[in-house]
């Protein structure tokens, strides 16, 4: 299981942001997982589904998370999302990444929204089209609703 | 000598009637929970330092259980309570309820509920005391020695007229620059939002030192007031249950959960029951007793008492607490700015918006959030995480957060007594005015409004309406009067049922203006010790 959380939480990093997690944020992500086993557990197979592709690439995560982002809000990769994003804003260096804007000042930040916005739009349209029909399948996961 | 007062809890009433009772020469006993928490780490450092230096900076900021930690199954709120405030909440085995339609939180920390507190001092004005059996003119000097021990900042501004200015204020304390530019934004547009909004902004006044006080430090704006002042410069009452615990007429019985007192047959009280963590009961004989518990416990405290005694359940009507409505904005001026965590980090602004009766009034305290971590409102964009992160990098500096706060009047309907079933289970029982949905959207609106002409933009779907009991401001339910009825308390807080009992929490209060109580708290526990001991 150890080589599973690790692996989630090298991905889950770079896909937050573009940077590999340290050894102790690699410890605080196995620590949870120990202490809190229900919090980071599948609850159903939908949501084992999206945890496992999510961990094969930042982008696979991008999809998966886009799909949950509408429709499995609750997920348990939701969850693991959120506790890499808790760790990284506590330690050192990560915060820093986290604290820091993008160059352009506010030009820069509207640019940037528009973009990433547009790239939500479009990843959404393509991940429901996609994890939809497996969801319609695989019916069922905690915070999860079907897409009509 | 005179036997001691014997008090109970020493939250923001307790340590204020303690002290004043002490200075006028009495001797007094505190009975008391008095959970402590962890000391300060590294009081030295900055909140950046601290995630660089210390060994397991995830157990500062989320707990070493990730208790703090605020996941997307939680339907929690935007922030969790810091780990080391975790004793203030920690909940006792003896004090059980059920409540409905409320969400009550107790404390059993050395220094109550205030010890998590944001430091907003707003005395009461003329209006909102009209159901008080007495008014400003009384009150008014109270609150100036409050913040003479406390030490308050403030300004006599736009604000003066729902804030009294009153003595004892320190200068404010440096403005950050979300809030510097807010401010400006306001003078820029005062006629329009006084006017056509009828809305005033100022400086907030808030416990905390620009000066030093009696050995306490002014702020250092180290930035970690929400992780806990390593100071002590943002005031909370366990600084002055430290000045009682150097004197020597003070004795501080801690470890004991007060359950109930027993009395004479013509209402005297003779002692107090307490009992200690391995359930040990004690018997403390009392000639004046003190409740001062948080209205909630004083309220437990004296129902169970009479139902031992009689076997009578008793109602205690009219409990109220402040509506807190939670409106997080985005100063369109700051994106894309970095942000300086070196700051104080509670409001530093508030907001007063009038209506045409003084029970309108609604108050907001703006905090621009700066070291709030970020993945409990990151996971509520309607995005991938991804996409949160990336967004909320650039919006970080230009993010505020107003707390909306509602007056609340005593009914008939909202009340605590004792379960019918379990004798020592509380029933709180909660029931919003028929006209709050109403109140509250108009002033999500107003404050909407106001918020886009200082150039902010607050998303209606991120507005939160925090459940009844979130606010921690429970009041009411032994009203001061001064016509003698049951289950009431004359203006000297001292019980009409009981008469050598006093009160010296909310419990007493017959209104609740949209305003934080515990200043007022204090300078009416200081003026009850002060009828007591003359």
């Amino acid at each position: 299981m150890s080589a599973v959380w690790e692996r989630e939480c090298r991905v889950y990093s770079r896909f937050l942001i573009g940077q590999d997690p340290g050894p102790y944020m690699e410890r605080k992500y196995k620590e949870f997982h120990e202490q809190r086993p229900a919090a980071g557990a599948a609850e159903g197979a939908f949501d084992g589904f999206l945890l496992t592709i999510s961990r094969w690439h930042p982008w696979m995560t991008r999809i998966a998370d886009t799909y949950a982002s509408r429709f499995a809000r609750a997920s348990a990769l939701r969850r693991k999302l959120v506790l890499t994003m808790a760790l990284l804003e506590c330690g050192s260096p990560s915060f820093e990444r986290l604290d820091t804007p993008d160059p352009g000042g506010l030009a820069g930040t509207l640019l940037n929204g528009v973009y990433q916005g547009t790239r939500y739009i479009l990843l959404l349209a393509v991940s429901t089209a996609v994890l939809g029909p497996v969801h319609l399948l695989l019916r069922g996961g905690a915070g999860s609703r079907s897409p009509r | 000598m005179k036997a001691p007062i014997v008090v109970v809890g020493s939250g923001a009433s307790g340590v204020h009637f303690a002290q004043t009772a002490l200075e006028m020469g009495r001797n007094v006993l505190m009975v008391d929970v008095g959970r402590e928490g962890p000391q300060p780490e590294r009081p030295g450092d900055d909140l950046n330092s601290l995630k660089r230096n210390l060994a397991d900076p995830a157990a500062y900021f989320l707990g070493s259980g990730f208790e703090s930690l605020i996941l997307p199954s939680n339907k929690a709120e935007y922030y969790g309570f810091p780990p080391n405030k975790k004793h203030v909440f920690s909940p006792h085995r003896q004090f059980r309820y059920q409540a409905r339609g409320f969400a009550p939180l107790v404390s059993f920390a050395a220094g109550g509920l205030a010890e998590a507190w944001t430091g907003g001092c707003y005395p009461f004005r003329e209006e909102e005391l009209a159901d008080f059996p007495f008014g400003y003119r009384e009150l008014g000097p109270y609150y100036g020695e409050t913040a003479r021990r406390i030490g308050v900042t403030g300004a006599s501004d736009d604000l003066a007229a729902f804030f009294p200015v009153h003595d004892g204020l320190q200068e404010p304390l440096r403005l950050d620059e979300h809030s510097e530019r807010l401010l400006g934004a306001y003078t820029q547009r005062r006629e329009k939002l006084n006017g056509d909004l009828s809305c005033f902004i100022g400086r907030s006044r808030s416990a905390v030192l620009s000066r030093e006080l009696n050995g306490r430090k002014a702020c250092d704006y180290s930035g970690r007031c929400l992780w806990g002042c390593p100071s002590q410069s943002l005031y909370t009452p366990v600084v002055t249950l430290q000045e009682c615990l150097r004197h020597p007429g003070f004795q501080y019985l801690r470890g004991y959960y007060a359950s109930h007192f027993r009395f004479t047959t013509g209402g005297i009280v003779r002692s107090l029951i307490a009992s200690s963590l391995d359930g040990t009961e004690r018997e403390i004989p009392a000639d004046n007793l003190v409740l001062a518990a948080g209205a909630l416990s004083s309220a437990g405290i004296f129902l169970e008492s009479i139902y031992r005694d009689s076997g009578e359940r008793v109602r205690l009507r009219g409990l109220m607490d402040n509506r807190q409505v939670l409106m997080p904005f985005v100063n369109i001026s700051l994106l894309g700015q970095k942000f300086n965590p070196k700051n104080y980090q509670y409001h530093q602004l508030a907001m007063g918006v009038t209506g045409a009766a003084a029970a309108d009034y609604v108050h907001g305290l703006v905090t621009t959030l700066k070291t709030a971590l970020i993945h409990p409102i990151a996971q509520n964009l309607p995005f991938d995480l991804g996409t949160s992160t990336s967004l909320f990098r650039n919006l970080h500096a230009a993010l505020g957060l107003v707390n909306i706060n509602f007056s609340d009047f005593r009914r008939e309907d909202n009340y605590v007594e004792l379960e019918p079933d379990n004798e020592t289970r509380l029933a709180i029982q909660y029931q919003p005015d028929k006209a709050e949905p109403e109140k509250i959207a108009s002033a999500r609106k107003r404050f909407r409004k106001v918020l886009w002409e200082m150039g902010c933009v607050a998303p209606p779907p991120m507005t939160h309406i925090r459940p009844m009991g979130a606010s921690v401001h429970y009041a009411g339910m032994i009203p001061m009067t001064r016509q003698t009825a049951p289950l009431h308390c004359s203006p000297s807080c001292r019980s009409y049922d009981f008469s050598n009992l006093f009160f010296a929490d909310g419990i007493t209060f017959p209104s609740l203006p949209a305003k934080n109580l515990t200043f007022t708290l204090m300078a009416n526990a200081i003026r009850v010790a002060r009828e007591i001991g003359s």
